[in-house]
Order: C-alpha cells, then sequence, then structure tokens
C-alpha cells in the first residue's frame, strides 16, 4: 500500500540518461549511401519561355488535361491567365439555361492571376544520362491558381441592374441628382482618407488597366506535342553537365540570405 | 346585595369545576429499560450490536453505531457494508441506489449481508501469518474471553479493527493516488531537450568540442550534436516519415526513368531552395585562371551542376550546394488537387512573329500572339532550409 500512496522522490534517478538514443548521429556515423548530382538550367532568360506551375484547385490530381481543346487566352501587363474548357454537355447539363445565360455555359472557364514566385521554386526531374542519375532543376517564374469564374451569372445580373437603373432615371429626375451628390460625397472621402483612398484607387486603377488590356490569345499545346517534347529536352535533357563550384562558405552564406 | 350581584353569584359555583379541567398536566412518558429498547429495535441491529456488545474496551464506537441504526426504523434490514479507508472503492462500485453517502458509508438496501460485501473486498485475503496485533494494544486485557469476537472479525473482512495492523497484498490494495503510467520516451526527452536550450547551447558546444577533438572536423559534429538534439522525438520520427517519403517519391520518378522512357504523361516535382543561392562559377575558368573569360560579370542565371542530393543511410536525406553549405530537406504539404507545369511563350515584339500560323485569331477574335505549352504534371514538394549542422 505504501509504495502506491507515495512517489519516490529518487525516481528520476532510475531513468536511463542517453538522449540520443533516436537522434540522428552524426556525418561519421551516417555516411552518405547514394549521392544525386542536382543540375540547375535556367533557361528562362534566352528565351521567352516562362516556366509557370498551374493550380486547378477544383480538379483532381488523377484528372490530368488530356488533348489540345483548350482555349487560352493572356493578359501579360496585369499578369491575368483564363482557360476555357469544354464541357461534357451530354451529362448532367441542362441546356435549357443557354436560354438565361448564353451560348458561353458550354464552357468551363478557368481563370487566375501568375503571382511571381520571387525566385527559389523549381521544377525538378530526374533523369538518367548513360547510367548516371541526376536531378535536374529549371526555375519558375509564376505560380497561377485556376478557379471557374461564373461571369456569365453576373453579366446577366449587372443587365437587370443596368435595365432597372435606366428605367428609374426615365421616370425620375430627382434621383438623378441625389446619385450625384451622394457619388461627390464618396469621392471626397476616398481623397481625404490617408491610406485606405490611395489603395482603393490604386486597386481601382488596375482594374480599369485590367479592362482595357487586350486578350493576347495563346495556342495551346498539349504535353505529347513537338514543342512540348523540344522544351523538355532543352530545358531537362539537354542541361549542361559543367560543375560549378563557390567560395562561399556555411557563414558567408548565411550572411548573404539574412542581408537580402 | 343578592339582587345586584345574583346573576353572578349564580354562576360562580359551577366555575371550579372546568378550571381544575383545564390544569396543564404534562404526559410522561415512561422511561423503557435497556431490555424493552433491545427488544423494539430490528433482528438485525440486534444481531450486529450483540456481536459488538462484548468487545467492551476500545469498541464504545462499534455498539454505538449499532444502536443508533436501531433508533432509525426507516432502514430496516440494511447493514453497514465498510467504513474506514476501504470506504474509497465504493466509488468505483457504482452504487445502483445512487446513494450519495457513498464516498464514506455503503449502504446495501434489502440485501443479505454477505452478498453486498464488494468483490474487490472479498478478494482481499490477508497474507498467511503476517497479521498481528499492534503491541501496545494487544497488552490491553483485549480479553482470553473474546477470542472467538476475534476470530468472527477477522472473518468478516469488512469490519475494520482499527488497534490491529492488517498486511494485505500490494496489487489489491491500489487505492490512490493512481500515478499514470510514465512513457519511456517522455522520460528521456525532458532532460536531453533541457540542454540544448539556446542559454546552454555554448557550454556543450565547448563540450562536445573537447570530447570530439580526434574527428576530422571537429566542430561541424559538435554543432550537429547540439543542434540534433533540439526536436523532441516526435519531431524526429515526423522527419524521418518525411524522408522516406522523398526517398519514395524520388524512387518512384526513377523507377518511371527505367521502365518507360517515353511516357506520355510527364511528372515533376517542386523543389523549393533559398530565394538565393551561393555565387557560382565554373570549375574550369577557376582553375585556367583564364583572365577573358573572367572579364565578364557572373550571369546570374546558373547553369551547370551545383550539388547533390544525398541520401544517408539513416534514411535522412540533404542536400550539399557546394562546400559547407548542407540543406535540411522537408516534405512539402501534399496537395489534392491537380498542379500542372507549363511554359508560357508570349514574345514581347510582334515582330517576332513571322509564323503566319501563330497570327491567326482564335474563335473569339483574340488574336494569337503566344503559345501555352503543357509539359506534364506536378506531384510532390521538397523544401530545402539551409542547416546549421
Amino acid at each position: 500500500m505504501s509504495n502506491q500512496l507515495f512517489i519516490e522522490e529518487d525516481e528520476d534517478t532510475n531513468i536511463v540518461a542517453d538522449p540520443e538514443i533516436n537522434i540522428s548521429p552524426d556525418h561519421e556515423e551516417d555516411p552518405i549511401i547514394e549521392s544525386i548530382p542536382i543540375v540547375l538550367n535556367d533557361i528562362s532568360s534566352d528565351q521567352n519561355n516562362k516556366f509557370q506551375v498551374i493550380q486547378y484547385p477544383g480538379r483532381q490530381k488523377n484528372r490530368p488535361l488530356q488533348g489540345n481543346f483548350y482555349k487560352a487566352s493572356v493578359k501579360t501587363v496585369t499578369n491575368f491567365l483564363e482557360v476555357k474548357m469544354p464541357l461534357d454537355t451530354t451529362k448532367f447539363f441542362n441546356g435549357h439555361k443557354i436560354d438565361d445565360w448564353g451560348e458561353d455555359i458550354g464552357e468551363q472557364t478557368l481563370n487566375g492571376v501568375l503571382n511571381k514566385t520571387e525566385g527559389g521554386l523549381y521544377a525538378a526531374k530526374i533523369i538518367k544520362q548513360d547510367g548516371h542519375k541526376k536531378i535536374v532543376l529549371v526555375p519558375i517564374d509564376s505560380t497561377a491558381q485556376l478557379r471557374a469564374s461564373f461571369k456569365y451569372i453576373d453579366d446577366v445580373d449587372a443587365n437587370n441592374q443596368a435595365q432597372r437603373k435606366a428605367e428609374a432615371t426615365d421616370t425620375t429626375k430627382s434621383t438623378n441628382i441625389q446619385i450625384l451628390q451622394t457619388a461627390s460625397k464618396s469621392g471626397a472621402q476616398i481623397t481625404h482618407g490617408d491610406g485606405f483612398g490611395n489603395a482603393l484607387g490604386e486597386s481601382l486603377k488596375h482594374i480599369k488597366k485590367f479592362e482595357e488590356e487586350e486578350w493576347a490569345g495563346l495556342k495551346w499545346e498539349s504535353a505529347d506535342g513537338t514543342m512540348a517534347t523540344s522544351i523538355r529536352q532543352e530545358a531537362f535533357l539537354n542541361a549542361p553537365d559543367s560543375e560549378l563550384i563557390t567560395e562561399s562558405d556555411l557563414m558567408s552564406y548565411v550572411d548573404d540570405l539574412t542581408r537580402s | 346585595m343578592s339582587n345586584r350581584l345574583e346573576s353572578l353569584n349564580s354562576k360562580k359555583a359551577p366555575s371550579p369545576a372546568p378550571k381544575v379541567a383545564l390544569k396543564f398536566k404534562p404526559k410522561v412518558v415512561p422511561r423503557k429499560s435497556k431490555e424493552e429498547r433491545a427488544k423494539d429495535a430490528p433482528i438485525q441491529v440486534k444481531e450486529e450490536s450483540s456481536g459488538r456488545l462484548p468487545a467492551g474496551n476500545g469498541r464504545g464506537r462499534g455498539s454505538g453505531r449499532g444502536r443508533g441504526r436501531g433508533g432509525r426504523n426507516n432502514y430496516a434490514g440494511t447493514h453497514l457494508v465498510s467504513s474506514g479507508p476501504l470506504s474509497s472503492g465504493s466509488v468505483s462500485l457504482g452504487n445502483a441506489s445512487g446513494s450519495k453517502l457513498g464516498f464514506t458509508k455503503d449502504r446495501a438496501y434489502n440485501t443479505n449481508s454477505v452478498s453486498s460485501t464488494p468483490e474487490f473486498i472479498q478478494n482481499l485475503r490477508l497474507k498467511e501469518g503476517t497479521s498481528s496485533k499492534s503491541p501496545g494494544i494487544s497488552g490491553n486485557g483485549n480479553g482470553n474471553g473474546n477470542v472467538a469476537d476475534e476470530s468472527d472479525d477477522d472473518d468478516d473482512i469488512t469490519k475494520i479493527d482499527m488497534t490491529k495492523q492488517y498486511r494485505f497484498n500490494e496489487e489489491d490494495t491500489q487505492l490512490f493516488p493512481v500515478r499514470p503510467e510514465r512513457q519511456d520516451d517522455q522520460g528521456v526527452s525532458a532532460p536531453a531537450s533541457r540542454e540544448s536550450t539556446p542559454v546552454k547551447e555554448e557550454m556543450i558546444d565547448d563540450g562536445a568540442v573537447a570530447v570530439a577533438v580526434d574527428t576530422p572536423q571537429p566542430e561541424v559534429p559538435a554543432a550537429s550534436a547540439a543542434a540534433q538534439s533540439y526536436p523532441s522525438n516526435e519531431e524526429h520520427d515526423k522527419l524521418l516519415t518525411d524522408h522516406h517519403h522523398i526517398v519514395d517519391l524520388l524512387a518512384d520518378r526513377m523507377s518511371e526513368l527505367n521502365t518507360d522512357n517515353d511516357q506520355e504523361d510527364e511528372e515533376f516535382i517542386l523543389f523549393q531552395l533559398p530565394k538565393i543561392l551561393p555565387q557560382y562559377q565554373p570549375k574550369s575558368t577557376v582553375k585556367a585562371e583564364d583572365p577573358t573569360q573572367n572579364d565578364s560579370p557572373p550571369s546570374p542565371h546558373i547553369h551547370g551542376h551545383i550539388g547533390h542530393f544525398n541520401i544517408h543511410q539513416s534514411g535522412k536525406v540533404s542536400i550539399n550546394i557546394g562546400n559547407d553549405i548542407n540543406l535540411d530537406v522537408t516534405n512539402g504539404a501534399p496537395t489534392t488537387f491537380l498542379q500542372e507545369l507549363i511554359v508560357l511563350n508570349v514574345p514581347e515584339t510582334e515582330s517576332v512573329q513571322s509564323d503566319p500560323d501563330v497570327e491567326m485569331a482564335n474563335e473569339q477574335g483574340q488574336k494569337v500572339k503566344g503559345n501555352i505549352i503543357r509539359l506534364g504534371k506536378v506531384d510532390g514538394k521538397i523544401i530545402a532550409t539551409p542547416s546549421f549542422v
């Protein structure tokens, strides 16, 4: 009974002091069993080829895009990418909605902003040449998340609202004056506000810029096409194997990293 | 006189009689003798009290209790199961009657005496020959006539003689406090993490350097010992799992290489390295010291072999990007959605587009200015961070 009632004070001494039982041993005790060379091949500057990673949050990873019946367009200044994918209209598709929403619903519109990576992100591929494996890294310029856009529904709403407004302005002129007044007031508030006004102004400017920019159509090339094969060949398989050395050691490298 | 007080006088005569009737007379309850009270008491209680009465000296409390129970007839047919330290076991019994008194006394209603004894108390057997009376009490004249009584009490283990020293089996008497089971690895990790706090790190370094003097690079293993002891074992296990996963990922890609070189859907891995890489220069120029090649400023775009991806015997993986610059490798967050690698080729100057095939407009009337080339699927992400090991 007594053993269970009281906690022995010297119990801690029973623990064997072996703190590194699960810790990885040092390099000497943990030899390298395989070493794969890493080759960096920055080809983005040579041509206008810019590597991008496109994420499709609404699409399972086991459903890759196949074929080349996709239409893509981009706004290069505002970095906006849009991809249109045809839908299977034979299943789960309400054809009558075309009357309301227009012909556009036959294809799904995905769009997103191309965000620059600021370096550090690479697409890697393991290749085997002459029996030697190597990992080839190619820097990625930007990433984009393409999400479904339902602009056609917004367009219908916008049209309805515009119609209603037009009807209202026709019937009463006094409301028209009121609208003008509120607009001028809110404009004054925007200019007086610190920071907020600027941010709003910037974003409005950006939207204006975006809307004014012309879409640049892109020709879709599938992964098994000749262009894709040649780029893969150039970027990964023909990556230069010349050895590079650096004079910086760990401390100076960490200094560089922290200074940036 | 008689006329004036006639009415009064006439009533005077009968008045004394009711006064006598109203006179208070307390009802005296005759005191019952001991035998009479014992007759009224329930039979069960009578047994118990009679069993305890001969204990005489030092047993007054027990007999008094029996009498008290007898006074309350509402608990007729009940008996006291246990009291004292063993009564704490009643909590675990889960008293079916819902008695709130379970902590100190356990009353089993409408049950027979022996069958109501809790199982764990029944299992409580004395070690043979170890029970002994405490020396002070044994000489207190407990009486040779009380031997039978004592043996009765011994049989009924729900009654505890406070003057006796009981030696129960230890495994039967695990009452309180119950200590949680101690996990060995936690016990080990605690001192390890304590030692590797930033304050003490310098001290550890010094000590470790002194120990590791015979190694070719004394400082590096010393620092590694201190830094690697920092994460707890759980983190370390997670890291190991990460590393195994990375090796599996690479092995997967390698097996793809071996089986089918011209696979239609190519797969890529994302690598996240530090934003800034060390300044590299071609090995040949350093050796040759060729001034013509050194004139050109180093290109920010790196082409060539910058380092190694190392797989260690323990399953750990690391990246070396020159000299002693090692990077720790961890697995990125897994994704469930599709990621693809594409090349966007949009020439900035329109004059480049001499190809008539490119200059056509698409169905939406947009001028086709470039290509979007799908290269393949991206799956998996490997993150490399500078290691100070």
